[in-house]
């Protein structure tokens, strides 16, 4: 029975060994710590700080504008064509002389884009023959009621015309009554 | 075989018909040969210069829709020099024409974005500015023309001229400045404009009702009819958003050769109407309200219960419309006759007309065997007006060598294209049939063979066109008797012909003696029973030959009634006699009938106003009103039932030809209406009785099994094409011609009493 002793003094000092080593785990994950404390925090405040996203960050669509004010979007749908989530609709309607909303005859009378079903992928920017449906950076989408994800023309149209040296130059109408770049 | 030209396109060895084009052939050997001008049912012009081939032997580069085949001859469609050519008239093309693809009609599914994509060159070396006119301008209410995209192939010409043959579209100016214009002065006013939307290879003409409404990937399209007249033209129901957007030509060579009217084509906003029923009314005091199916169904079952057991079935009236589908009409009638216990049925309004005694009671021959035809005799039929494909269908007929004979008053549109136009004077339309009659006696022009072989009564004809010489046949209608001589000469001799008339034609009273003369021209002369020979009395509405067929009307052969043992149920509780729609209105009049259900019919919008109508429908004690509009009979109703229009619901349309045709459901009937065919069956069960089907296809094999013209038809065997009943089960062959087997029963030249063929 003399077994029964040994195995108890092996008990024993497998225990002193643990708390020795875990007490090394403590001191060395503070010391990693303190190291820290004094440097500058990698991680923001969010909300009340923001990071800046990549510039080919896709986020919430937007509908621009011409330097006029003119929307660029023409109603073609090839945006929902394009789309393998199905998650824009577009109603296109005539321009008028009397109420013009784009350049030529089309514009587009309704624009639907579902969030929830978009999978920003961003094929509709690139199919989009006028530059019109950009993929911004507000990616602050998180909302209370399904109806809010459908995002309308409305919400989606930026307010501004768009100005800078890279978008391409308003289009201008012609004699007949066409439109040119 | 001799009239066979073997030709090797691309590697592909082929045998082809001697006198095809190279454009037709590569088609059969599974060649694209890209076209914008060509078309198959246009005569080739070789305008756009698209159809570059090269052939052996042959310098240089030819247009293979000019060129036709010849026996040896070896075609090379990829050869670089055509090749070359291709990109360079696509580059010639596109110098002009707008890259206004994304806001065109046409993008998406448009021959010359295709072919620039198949055909088309890397770049365009054209940096000038490009023509520029207004756009659009409006050809009519219904088209609009874009002559920046237009690429001059003249194909709509073509169409206006060939095909329609009314010229309304005409080329003007000359080189750099031609433009598609109409004629000075006048808009795009043909029935048959809408047909050149589908025909433009770009979207110069695009259609002002569908103009922005989809693109071709937003739209789901499902196979349908047009329910408009009796051609039953098939159509490709375009649909967005639960709306239709536009009905396309769905090509079946048998009935429309893959042209549409405007009619058919533009007049689907009935379905798309904001106003349509979409729920059950029922009558509270003075108002309708809304009500479930339950309510409405209860309430339509109780009146009609009440009627029948306090007045007898008597006095109880069912009209439907000749526009519903077979199954509707035929639950129709088992309702009236077995279900309620009337006779007092009926899809006309008006009364009944004279009509052939030759049974069954239909056209004899197809549509398409009056392209066979080398004479056609049109007796007061306007189909331009009531028919409309049918009457390109006798243009065509006309250009392919038949002689048309135009017996009419008015100048009806074939009288142009006709050889013989016989003006009667009015009235007198049956001096002038029975003159033909005699002057083919006279002449001894009769097909004696066929007259002795299929026919009897020939003497007592004989005995009574004695006096209708063409001297007096002549005084009375006006019409000279060399020319009679001639018309009865072409239609006895230069055969086979087909003999076209109206069959409301027989309402009147010269008319009725007309189609009875006609029927003995067409024995006489043998001109029954074969393509391009047969008999045409023209229904009008979309399934009045469906409603002839299923005997939707009183004194005249029901279906049978099947009885629950699986054999026929006789006609046991049916009463003979009853009234016909024009009877039921005198008696609505007169305040004898006490109920009314009417299918989609409603007598205060089809006739005249009239107050004695509108007080006997106030005084029914039961006015069930079936329909899918509001109308004015549905402000005195006691239950209104929303039913579904053509395209949203399944079901069978027999056209003039009797071809049984299928309606396939594009959408779902709005809100809680329902195909027809399911409330008359709610309906009668709401009655009491065991109606137990569960979708259109067995009513429809119900009518298959009870009525003998329609027999071995099956919603399969229908098809998309249709099949002309009666369908020979054992053979499966489609009866494009009736009394073509001899058989035993002889065809009888009309009594002398024109009354006693009087069917109703």
């Amino acid at each position: 029975m003399g077994e029964v002793g040994c195995s108890a003094r092996v008990q024993r000092e497998a225990m002193a060994h643990d708390v020795a080593k875990d007490i090394a785990a403590l001191v060395k994950g503070l010391a990693t710590t303190f190291k820290h404390l004094g440097r500058p925090a990698t991680t923001v405040q969010y909300p009340e700080e923001k990071r800046p996203v990549s510039p080919r960050y896709r986020g919430r669509h937007m509908l621009m504008r011409y330097e006029d004010g003119l929307e660029r979007c023409i109603g073609c749908s090839l945006c929902a064509g394009a789309c393998p989530s199905r998650a824009i609709y577009v109603e296109a309607a005539e321009n008028t002389d009397g109420e013009r909303h784009s350049p030529g005859e089309r514009y587009a009378r309704r624009y639907e884009i579902n969030l929830i079903r978009c999978i920003f992928c961003g094929m509709c920017e690139e199919v989009c023959p006028t530059q019109a449906i950009v993929l911004g950076h507000d990616y602050e989408l998180a909302d209370y009621d399904r109806a809010d994800f459908i995002y309308t023309k409305e919400r989606l149209l930026v307010p501004q015309p768009t100005k800078g040296p890279t978008s391409p130059p308003t289009p201008s109408p012609t004699r007949g009554g066409g439109w040119v770049r | 075989m001799d009239n066979l030209a073997t030709v090797t396109i691309d590697g592909r060895v082929v045998k082809v018909p001697r006198g095809m084009n190279l454009v037709e052939a590569a088609r059969l050997a599974g060649v694209e040969i890209p076209v914008f001008c060509y078309h198959s049912k246009l005569k080739p012009v070789g305008a756009c210069r698209m159809c570059y081939v090269a052939i052996e032997k042959v310098p240089g580069v030819v247009t293979a829709c000019t060129t036709t085949v010849t026996d040896g001859m070896v075609v090379n469609t990829k050869d670089p020099r055509v090749v070359k050519a291709q990109q360079g008239v696509l580059e010639f093309l596109l110098a002009n024409h707008p890259l206004d693809c994304p806001v065109c009609d046409r993008g998406g599914e448009c021959p010359l974005q295709n072919n620039t994509f198949g055909y088309g060159g890397p770049v365009s070396r054209y940096v000038e500015p490009k023509r520029h006119f207004a756009k659009p301008i409006p050809l009519s209410r219904r088209i609009l023309l874009d002559r920046e995209r237009c690429i001059l192939c003249y194909r709509c010409v073509r169409f206006q001229k060939e095909i329609a043959g009314d010229e309304t579209l005409t080329v003007i100016n000359r080189g750099a400045r031609v433009e598609i214009a109409t004629l000075p002065g006048r808009e795009f006013d043909s029935p048959f404009s809408g047909n050149t939307i589908e025909l433009c290879p770009v979207g110069a003409l695009t259609s002002a009702l569908y103009r922005f409404k989809a693109r071709p990937w937003d739209i789901r399209s499902s196979p349908s009819l047009c329910d408009q007249c009796s051609v039953g033209c098939n159509v490709r129901v375009d649909t967005r958003n639960r709306q239709i957007v536009r009905l396309l030509s769905r090509e079946n060579a048998a009935v429309d050769d893959g042209w549409l009217c405007d009619r058919g084509r533009f007049g689907y906003e009935f379905a798309n109407h904001p106003d349509r029923l979409t729920q059950p009314q029922v009558r509270e005091g003075t108002r309708l309200r809304a009500a479930e199916w339950e309510e409405a169904l209860y309430q339509a079952a109780q009146g009609l219960r009440q009627v029948v057991s306090q007045r007898g079935p008597g006095t109880v009236g069912v009209l439907v419309s000749p526009r519903l589908a077979n199954e509707d009409l035929y639950l129709a009638q088992r309702l009236a006759r077995a279900v309620i216990g009337t006779s007092n049925l009926d899809y006309r309004l008006t009364p009944h007309p004279t009509v052939s005694p030759l049974r069954p009671d239909a056209a004899s021959g197809s549509i398409v065997g009056l392209e066979k035809a080398r004479t056609i005799l049109i007796l007061g039929a306007d189909p331009l007006n009531h028919q409309p494909v049918l009457d390109l269908r006798l243009k065509k007929a006309a250009s392919l060598g038949a002689r048309l004979i135009v017996v009419d008053e008015k100048q009806t549109d074939l009288a142009a294209f006709a050889r013989l136009w016989l003006r009667p004077r009015s009235g007198s339309l049956d001096t002038l049939a029975r003159g033909l009659v005699h002057l083919i006696l006279a002449n001894g022009q009769v097909n004696q063979e066929f007259v002795d072989r299929r026919t009897e009564g020939i003497d007592a004809l004989r005995a009574r066109v004695a006096d209708d010489t063409p001297e007096r046949v002549a005084a009375s209608t006006g019409v000279p008797a060399p020319l009679l001589e001639q018309a009865a000469t072409l239609l006895a001799t230069n055969g086979p012909a087909s003999i076209v008339y109206d069959r409301d034609l027989g309402a009147s009273d010269d008319g009725a003696a007309a189609v009875l003369a006609a029927t003995d021209l067409a024995l006489l002369t043998g001109n029954i029973g074969r393509d391009g020979a047969g008999l045409y009395p023209l229904v009008r509405a979309a399934n009045e030959q469906g409603a002839l067929d299923l005997g939707l009307m009183p004194r005249r052969p029901s279906p049978p009634t099947p009885s629950p043992t699986g054999g026929e149920g006789g006609h046991a509780g049916c009463p003979a006699g009853g009234m016909t729609g024009a009877e039921m209105l005198d008696a609505l009049r007169a305040g004898q009938l006490k109920a009314l259900y009417l299918l989609g019919v409603d007598p205060l919008r089809e006739l005249p106003d009239d107050r004695a109508l509108r007080d006997g429908l106030t005084g029914l004690t039961t006015l069930i009103v079936q329909d899918i509009l509001p109308g004015p009979a549905q402000e005195l109703a006691t239950v209104v039932l929303p039913g579904a229009a053509f395209h949203e619901r399944e079901g069978t349309l027999t056209n003039l030809e009797r071809r049984v045709q299928r309606l396939w459901p594009a959408l779902k009937p709005p809100g809680k209406a329902r195909p027809d065919w399911q409330i008359i069956h709610d309906l009668a069960r709401a009655l009491g009785t065991s109606f137990d089907y569960a979708q259109a296809s067995d009513v429809f094999a119900e009518i298959a099994s009870v009525v003998p013209t329609y027999r071995g038809l099956t919603y399969g065997k229908v098809g998309l094409k249709g099949v002309q009943w009666p369908l020979d089960v054992a053979s499966g062959q489609e009866a494009g011609s009736l009394y073509e087997d001899p058989g035993d029963t002889r065809l009888a030249f009309t009594p002398v009493a024109p009354s006693t063929a009087r069917i109703v």
